[in-house]
Parts: C-alpha cells; sequence; structure tokens
C-alpha cells in the first residue's frame, strides 16, 4: 500500500508541476520587443483592474481586450478581479493607485448610480478619474416565455397602463440600468414590480420558470437565450433596433416611450495621470477597439463594441449623471 | 439509445492524449487549490480560465471541470484533518470526519469519502445523460418561493439536529443569521450594519467566518497544550478501510445521499449545505445508535460527503440543459462556454453533441481518476495528523492568513478572521456550539433574498406561499419537523447538557 | 468570578441589542413586504431574549469559573503569541510587507517549540515557498512592499 501511495502521490505532483508550469507560461506574456519610444511608458506591466468577480461577462470582455491592449503595448496587461461593495471597492483601489498609467480599471455606470445615492455616502465622481475610452455599449432587452400571454409590447403597455403593478420584471439587481429603466416608466404612468435577483443568469431562471412574467436582460444574452427557444424577445429599449435583435422593436417606435437602457463599459486610470501615458493609453484602445477581430468576438459573446474617445465617453456619462439624478430624484 | 453511442463517441475524445492530460491536471490543480482554504474551485477554475484561450473548447472545458471537481474533494481533506471546512459543502463533514481523524481514522475517513464522492458522482452523470433535459424543465417550477421554503425547511433540520443543547444551539443560530443580515440588503440595496466599513458592505466572508470560527479556535484550544504533544495523542493510523460492521450502513448511507444530492442539484439555485444538511440528519435519524453522530460516525460523514458530490454533478445538468449555473463556479465554466463559442442552452446537445459528451465522458474520467489518486493517499493525508503541532501550527496558520487575505486581496478579511477565530475560542470553551452559526449564516443570505423576491411575486401576500403545490408542501414539512424535534427535545432531561454540533 | 458562560451570554446580548438598535432605524416595511429592517429586528430581539434567560441560567448554575478556564503557564503563553504573532502580521505588513511579517510571524510561532536558530531557518523556508505558490503559481497579487517582497 505504501509504495502505491508513493507513486499516486508523484503521479500527483508530477501532474501538480505541470500545471503551474503551464500556468506559468500562460501567465506571462512575451518580453517587451518594442524598442523604447519618446515617454518609454510603458516599460513594465499594466495592471487592469476590474471590479467583478471572474468569468462574469465584464470580466471576460474586458479579458478579451486585455490581451490586445498587450499585444498593441509590449508590455504584459494583467486582470486583478477586486470584487466588492458593487465594484466600489475596485474603483477605489485603482483611484489610489499612483497615476502613472500603470492601473487602470473598467469603468461603468454603477460607478454613477453608486455615488449620487445619497445613502452610499461615497467620496469620488466622474471628476475624480481619467476616462479613457468606452468598449462596450450594452442595450437592455426585455423577453417572455414563448407561451406567454403577451404576444407584442404595445399590448403589453397598453395592459400595464390598465393595470399598475400587476406585471411582474426580473433584474439582475437593485439599481442596475434594468430597475431605474422601470422607475423612469413608472413616472410615466406605467408601473410594474421589479424583482431584483443577484445576477442575469437567476433572472433569467426566474422568468423562464415562469415566476414572473419579464425578464430585462442585455440584448446579447437574450439574442442567445432566443437562439435557443427558451425566450421570446418583446422589445428593445433603446433608440434604434439592435444588431442582435433586428426583428425586435424598440420601445420608441411600438408604444411611443422615450425610456432607453443600456450598460456603458470602458476603461479608466486614476485623476492627474500622467498626459504621456493617457496619450498612448488612448491611442492604443483607439486602435483595438476598431480591430473587427476583436469586434466579431465580442459579439460572439453578444457584447457589442461602442467606441468613444476620452471627450465623447465623459461627456457621455455627465449625460447620464444629469439623467440619473432626474430619474431618481438624487 | 442513440445517447449510448454519442457517449461512447465521447469517451473516445476524452481519453485522446492531450485530453487525459488536460483533466489530470485540472483534477489535480483543484485538489491543491480546495485544499488550501480560501481559494475555492471558483478562484481555481477562474485562474486557468486564461490559460485556456489557446486550446479547444472540449479540452478547456475539460480541465476547468476537473477543477471543479478536484476542489470539492479537496474541501474535504481539510475538514477532516483540521476541522475547517473548504466551502460550505464540506461543511458537516467536520462533524464526524474530524472527530474520526482524532481518533486516528482521518484515512478511513477520506477513504470513505473518495468513495461515495465516485459513486455519488456517478450517478449524478448517469441521471444526466439519461434523462438530463426532462428532468431540468421540471426544476425550473422552483422558483423563490420554493427556495424560500427549501431554506426553511434545512433550518428545521438544523433545530433538530441540536440535540440537547438547545438554548445555546438558538442563540449561535440567530448569531449567524444575524451575521448574514450584515451587508447589502438584496431588494433595496441599502446598506446594513456595516459601520462605515466599505469592505463589510458585501457581507461577511464564509471564508473568514468558517476558517476563523472553526480553525483559528481549535487552533488555539490545541496550542494550549504542550506543542509537542500531537504526535502521541493521536492513536496509530489504523488501516484505511471502514471496519467489516461498518460497510453495509456506509453504503447505504452513500445510496441515500446520492439521492438526496442528485434531487437538490436539479434545482438551479440552492445552495450545497441543504443535501449535506439533510442526509446528515437522515442517516442520524435511521442509524441504530445515534448517539455516535458527532463522535466519529462513518455514515455522518459517507452520507453529506456523496451528497455533496452528487449535487455538484447533478448541478451541472441546468448548465447543459438549459445553459443556467446554479453557482458560482459554474457560472465561471458558462463563462468558458460562452468565450469559446457555445451557447448553452437546450439545443446545446444537439447543435454540438462532440462537444457535450466529450465534457461528460472526461467528467467519469475525472471522477475515476479522483477516486484512484485519492483512496491510497488517503493514507498519506492521514499522516498529516500525526505531524508534532510545532511544526503544523505555525503552517496551517499563515496559510489560513494567506487564503483569507486571497478572497478578495484584502487584509480585511485576515483581520476579520481573527475576531471570529477570538470569538469561536471563547464560544467553545463556554459550550457554545459553532455549526449552527455558520449554517444559518449561509442559509440565511438567501432566506431573506427568496422571501424579499417572494414577497414581491406575491404583491405582499403571505398565503401566496401555501397557494402553490410545492412550496406549501415543504413548509408544512418543514413546520412538523420543528414541532417534532422541539417537542422530543423538551422531553429529555432539560435543556442543558453539552452540544452535539 | 463568574462562569463564562455569563460572560458569552452577556455578550450576546449586546451583540444583539446593538444590531437591534440599528434595525429600528430602518424600514420596517417596504412596499410589497419586509424592509430591510424587519428580519435583523425580529432575530436579534430573539437572539437578546434568549441570551437573557440563558445568562440567568447561567449564574445559577456553579459552572466553571473564567479563572479556570483560562489556559496556564506554558499553554497560556503558546496561545497568547498565536494571537499577538497574528495580530502583529496584519499590523506590519502594509508597510513592511508580506515577506518580512511573515518570517516574523512564522519566527514568532516556531520558536514556541524550535531553538530560535531553527525557527528562523524554518520561517524564511517557509515564506519563501508559500511567496512563490501563492505570488508566482497562483498570481494572487501579495501586500508587498516597496521593494517587491
Amino acid at each position: 500500500m505504501k509504495t502505491t501511495a508513493k507513486k499516486m502521490f508523484c503521479v500527483l505532483l508530477v501532474s501538480f508541476l505541470l500545471g503551474i508550469v503551464l500556468t506559468g507560461c500562460g501567465g506571462q506574456a512575451p518580453a517587451a520587443k518594442k524598442p523604447v519610444a519618446e515617454s518609454n511608458y510603458p516599460n513594465k506591466p499594466i495592471t487592469l483592474i476590474v471590479p467583478y468577480s471572474a468569468g462574469g461577462s465584464s470580466d471576460v470582455g474586458a479579458r478579451l481586450a486585455a490581451k490586445r491592449l498587450e499585444k498593441e503595448l509590449g508590455q504584459p496587461v494583467v486582470v486583478e478581479n477586486v470584487t466588492g461593495a458593487a465594484g466600489w471597492i475596485g474603483w477605489t483601489k485603482m483611484a489610489k493607485s499612483k497615476p502613472d498609467g500603470y492601473t487602470l480599471s473598467l469603468l461603468n455606470m454603477t460607478f454613477i448610480t453608486s455615488y449620487l445615492n445619497p445613502e452610499n455616502k461615497r467620496d469620488m465622481n466622474l471628476d475624480s478619474l481619467t476616462l479613457l475610452a468606452n468598449h462596450v455599449w450594452d442595450v437592455t432587452a426585455w423577453a417572455v416565455r414563448p407561451d406567454s400571454p403577451y404576444k407584442n409590447i404595445k399590448d403589453l403597455m397598453e395592459y400595464v397602463k390598465a393595470n399598475p403593478g400587476k406585471v411582474t420584471v426580473a433584474t439582475s439587481g437593485v439599481y442596475t440600468q434594468h430597475h431605474i429603466a422601470l422607475i423612469a416608466l413608472e413616472k410615466l404612468g406605467y408601473k410594474m414590480r421589479a424583482v431584483h435577483t443577484t445576477g442575469v443568469s437567476e433572472a433569467l431562471t426566474t422568468a423562464m420558470g415562469g415566476h414572473v412574467d419579464i425578464v430585462s436582460m442585455g440584448a446579447g444574452d437574450i439574442r442567445n437565450a432566443a437562439k435557443e427557444g427558451t425566450m421570446r424577445p418583446l422589445v428593445v429599449l433603446d433608440k434604434q433596433r439592435s444588431k442582435f435583435l433586428p426583428d425586435v422593436p424598440t420601445l420608441s417606435e411600438s408604444a411611443g416611450l422615450d425610456v432607453n437602457a443600456f450598460a456603458l463599459r470602458g476603461f479608466a486610470s486614476p485623476g492627474n495621470t500622467d498626459p504621456a501615458a493617457v496619450k498612448r493609453l488612448e491611442a492604443a484602445f483607439k486602435k483595438i477597439l476598431a480591430d473587427p477581430e476583436h469586434i466579431a468576438e465580442m459579439e460572439k459573446m453578444g457584447l457589442e463594441i461602442h467606441y468613444m474617445d476620452s471627450k465623447d465617453y465623459k461627456a457621455f456619462m455627465k449625460d447620464v449623471e444629469v439623467n440619473l439624478k432626474k430619474t431618481m430624484g438624487w | 439509445m442513440e445517447s449510448f453511442g454519442y457517449l461512447l463517441h465521447g469517451f473516445e475524445t476524452a481519453c485522446s492524449g492531450w485530453n487525459l492530460l488536460y483533466s489530470l491536471v485540472g483534477v489535480s490543480f483543484g485538489m491543491f487549490v480546495g485544499v488550501l482554504p480560501g481559494l475555492g474551485p471558483t478562484a481555481g477554475t477562474a485562474l486557468l480560465l486564461p490559460l485556456t484561450f489557446g486550446m479547444q473548447p472540449v479540452s478547456a472545458v475539460i480541465m476547468l471541470s476537473g477543477i471543479y471537481y478536484g476542489a470539492m474533494y479537496g474541501g474535504t481533506i481539510t475538514s477532516v484533518l483540521i476541522n475547517v471546512p473548504g466551502e460550505s459543502a464540506s461543511l458537516i463533514t467536520c462533524m464526524d470526519g474530524y472527530p474520526m481523524a482524532r481518533q486516528g481514522r482521518a484515512g478511513t475517513a477520506l477513504g470513505v469519502a473518495a468513495i461515495g464522492s465516485f459513486i455519488g458522482g456517478m450517478i449524478a452523470l448517469a441521471i444526466l445523460i439519461l434523462v438530463g433535459p426532462i428532468v431540468a424543465s421540471q426544476a425550473l417550477k422552483f422558483g423563490p418561493p420554493e427556495y424560500f421554503a427549501l431554506v426553511v425547511v434545512g433550518l428545521s433540520l438544523l433545530i433538530g439536529l441540536m440535540g440537547k443543547s438547545l438554548l445555546r444551539g438558538l442563540i449561535a443560530a440567530l448569531f449567524g443569521l444575524t451575521l448574514a443580515f450584515v451587508g447589502m440588503d438584496p431588494l433595496t440595496g441599502s446598506i446594513r450594519f456595516a459601520f462605515g466599513q466599505e469592505n463589510l458592505e458585501d457581507g461577511i466572508e464564509f471564508v473568514s467566518l468558517a476558517m476563523g470560527l472553526f480553525g483559528l479556535s481549535e487552533i488555539f484550544m490545541t496550542a494550549e497544550e504542550n506543542l509537542n504533544a500531537q504526535a502521541a495523542e493521536i492513536p496509530k493510523i489504523q488501516n484505511m478501510m471502514p471496519r467489516r460492521e461498518e460497510w453495509g450502513p456506509s453504503l447505504k448511507a452513500i445510496l441515500r445521499g446520492s439521492g438526496i444530492g442528485v434531487l437538490l442539484g436539479l434545482v438551479p439555485g440552492t445552495n450545497s449545505v441543504i443535501p449535506t444538511i439533510l442526509s446528515y440528519s437522515i442517516e442520524k435519524k435511521i442509524a441504530a445508535d445515534p448517539s455516535r453522530f458527532g463522535k466519529g460516525a462513518i455514515e455522518g460523514v459517507a452520507g453529506p460527503e456523496t451528497a455533496n458530490n452528487a449535487y455538484a454533478g447533478a448541478a451541472l445538468i441546468p448548465l447543459f440543459t438549459l445553459g443556467i449555473p446554479s453557482s458560482p463556479s459554474i457560472a465561471v465554466l458558462l463563462g468558458a462556454f460562452i468565450m469559446h463559442g457555445l451557447t448553452p442552452g437546450p439545443t446545446l446537445m444537439q447543435r454540438n453533441p462532440e462537444f457535450v459528451w466529450g465534457v461528460i465522458a472526461s467528467m467519469f474520467i475525472g471522477n475515476a481518476m479522483l477516486l484512484v489518486m485519492n483512496l491510497p493517499m488517503a493514507n498519506m493525508w492521514a499522516q498529516l495528523t500525526r505531524v508534532p503541532f510545532k511544526i503544523m501550527l505555525p503552517n496551517i496558520m499563515i496559510i489560513m492568513i494567506l487564503g483569507a487575505y486571497s478572497i478578495n486581496n484584502s487584509l480585511f478579511d485576515v483581520g476579520m478572521m481573527l475576531v471570529f477565530g477570538i470569538l469561536g475560542y471563547f464560544m467553545k470553551k463556554a459550550q457554545f456550539p459553532l455549526g449552527p452559526v455558520l449554517l444559518t449564516f449561509v442559509l440565511g443570505k438567501i432566506l431573506e433574498s427568496s422571501l424579499m423576491k417572494s414577497l414581491t411575486i406575491f404583491n405582499g401576500n403571505f398565503l401566496g406561499f401555501f397557494q402553490r403545490p410545492i412550496s406549501a408542501t415543504l413548509l408544512i414539512i418543514a413546520i412538523t419537523i420543528i414541532v417534532v424535534s422541539i417537542y422530543l427535545g423538551s422531553k429529555d432531561k432539560g435543556i442543558e447538557g453539552d452540544s452535539e454540533i | 468570578m463568574k462562569s463564562l458562560e455569563v460572560y458569552i451570554s452577556g455578550f450576546f446580548i449586546l451583540f444583539g441589542a446593538i444590531i437591534f438598535q440599528l434595525a429600528s432605524s430602518m424600514k420596517y416595511y417596504g412596499e410589497y413586504g419586509p424592509g430591510p429592517g424587519l428580519l435583523p429586528l425580529w432575530i436579534s430581539g430573539m437572539m437578546v431574549v434568549l441570551a437573557a434567560v440563558n445568562l440567568v441560567a447561567a449564574l445559577k448554575k456553579n459552572g466553571k469559573s473564567l479563572a479556570d478556564i483560562l489556559p496556564k503557564g506554558t499553554g497560556l503563553i503558546n496561545v497568547l503569541s498565536c494571537v499577538g504573532a497574528y495580530a502583529l502580521f496584519i499590523v506590519t505588513v502594509p508597510y513592511l510587507g508580506f515577506t518580512i511579517s511573515s518570517i516574523a510571524m512564522l519566527f514568532i510561532l516556531f520558536s514556541r517549540g524550535y531553538t530560535w536558530r531553527r525557527g528562523l531557518c524554518l520561517s524564511i523556508l517557509v515564506t519563501g515557498i508559500l511567496f512563490f505558490v501563492f505570488g508566482s503559481v497562483l498570481t494572487v497579487p501579495l501586500p508587498v512592499n516597496e521593494f517587491g517582497w
């Protein structure tokens, strides 16, 4: 018995060592080959903080971009997941780090919701950060079960207007863009009951089981569900139709309601980041976000690339802030 | 059945050179990650995820699911050896597994856990193959009200397990529930009991609580004795196999555990604690001599361990058949699917049969690998209990600290672990049971969120629970269990006495 | 000296009372069901009541006193050095970095059972291994100091 145990241990040790080697190889990027430019940024690895857990769609999207950024900048771009407080802990960590361009993070609209909410007592806002570029634009859409009595969005909204508070909608969380859209609709006289879950999968499951009437998710995710035949898309909450759901009407065209919901995911670094680094990063993002290969791989995941340079990005986010304040009364 | 043909083809894929290696690497890495307290299957899978970018989809998922299974087993090892649950699924294993280790029977405990896990995993896979899609669609009928009812059943079983020290057990349970409320309220988003600490906004980390309350307190208690004494205390490591008279009860416990695990695993959104509690309670109730439980009853390890592996295997069914992940670690697997261009859902099995069956076949192999590796190694692991404490203590402590740190890359969790360690130390001395704290902590979060969601769905009408067949039945069962337990408990010699958990 | 059980029951009463107080300032009922305050209020309330009952029962019993329960002599030093080394680690890590703090902590702990020379060697060895395993293999960003270790 003892020798078999020893043998097994050796097998285990060898395969474990193999695992280490594989991880080590995978984790490190090829050494920098680019010659030193005028400013020698970057000359060491860059950290990209993702304030969400690994494996989620934000994380995977960020990792795909990080791989391309690595190639473009010639230095390793290491993704670090720092979760907590709906992303705030990750953003704080980034904001407090040295503004030398070696620490970036993913940024999304939850940042704004978080600091606008007076209950949270946050100490940062958009002006505390340097916005670099926008990556993803994830439009919100609604879907119902294939056997649902709501055949089209027009009928649904009429029903909602006549029966306030009767229709249930599953969202992926409190104060997400899905929730805020429902609040905006309520202000316009269309009241629905929001059932908040802790994520997209849970929301989808709850709707698939028929426990709620509607699920509110990203258009790409709804496209995947529709392909599978598990859900029927009902409406897209945007000004124009989504390329993921070309046959699905928008809320404005069918019910005349101008309520748009979306998620914006981009990149940011601490305020007052070294301008030379910022310039380099902006140029890099512009290039990789225009790369058709990257656009295609993100689309496979159901995410739509929508590049905005830092000026447009900041202006847009400021706009979002104003609208949020109006809708929520903060 | 054409599925059989596909399965054979799948085995072909899974056994092809590289895939076997990936499976081995995944399983070993998973075990390694599972043994290290703090890092769990989610973190381990996420770590190797980038590595899989360049691989074939089948190979990638083979390796990742190997980690998933391996980590489950790794958690068992720490539960048995040092009374620290690697993840919530291994909590109950501590109760009889650790006492067995103190009696020199760590090898037996680990061995029976390995066998049970294997059988449970196999049965779950068989069910996936035979009736997967049908069963999964039925499982969708479980919504928030049913989750609430299930958790209530779990809590009622807990009360049933408390035995004589009902009062102290209840206090501990309520304490655990209170701890679960710390953090962001799931329905309104308001932050509760965080005392201004950002790190508490997501609530207290399970790992800090578990490692501190169970692990650190145990270390402190053992440190009181002469640090050289450890080796002498534990009797010589006995044979790894269960005693002759234990084979029968163990196998029966394993079969029961498999059934429980599979049934609960099919329901997306439940927690792995529920099948383990259920199995433990049933084994204790059925046993000829229930007083053995808590002191090293082998069924107390065999049943729950099988249940949690069967649960893990069955939890993959909703992933393959509906595209829904039942837990964070499975969600990472889902991410891997999507990254490689595969959309999980009902049609996945039809559209990409080679992929699906290749992965399923590799899970058979992965399970088998775990068994083959761990059976002989169980004794080796068990030898660790004989290492003098003066070596083990510093190593365990620094590894636990690193584990706690690596959850969120934050020292805050490390500090919390110390606080809970000191608390656990004094609680143990005062004869307060620790198990209920952790159990209600885990269940408490689901309890509140499912209650809130259900009431929103019912528009505030609490009677809605009793208007749905499944939740009504479950709630009635729960109430019955509570009433019966309290009645039986108070009939015994009063409510004082040593705790069993 | 009162028995330890009295103190622990007292702790739970205090903890429960604090939570109860905080919970009472939160919304009791939300739009469709319990608000954030409802469940914590009830649960902490029940905890206070039960702990009080336990406290009374413990006072009546003649339990082991606090002085008896705590370890003496070497045992006490062992436990205190565990807690102390741990606390030392947490406090020094942000400034000295993982490696130094870990060596310090392990040194204190190993020295309980080994000579200080051996203890030092062991702590350096263990720290080195863990630095490699967690830092490089598992790519956990360890709390390092200015020099990166």
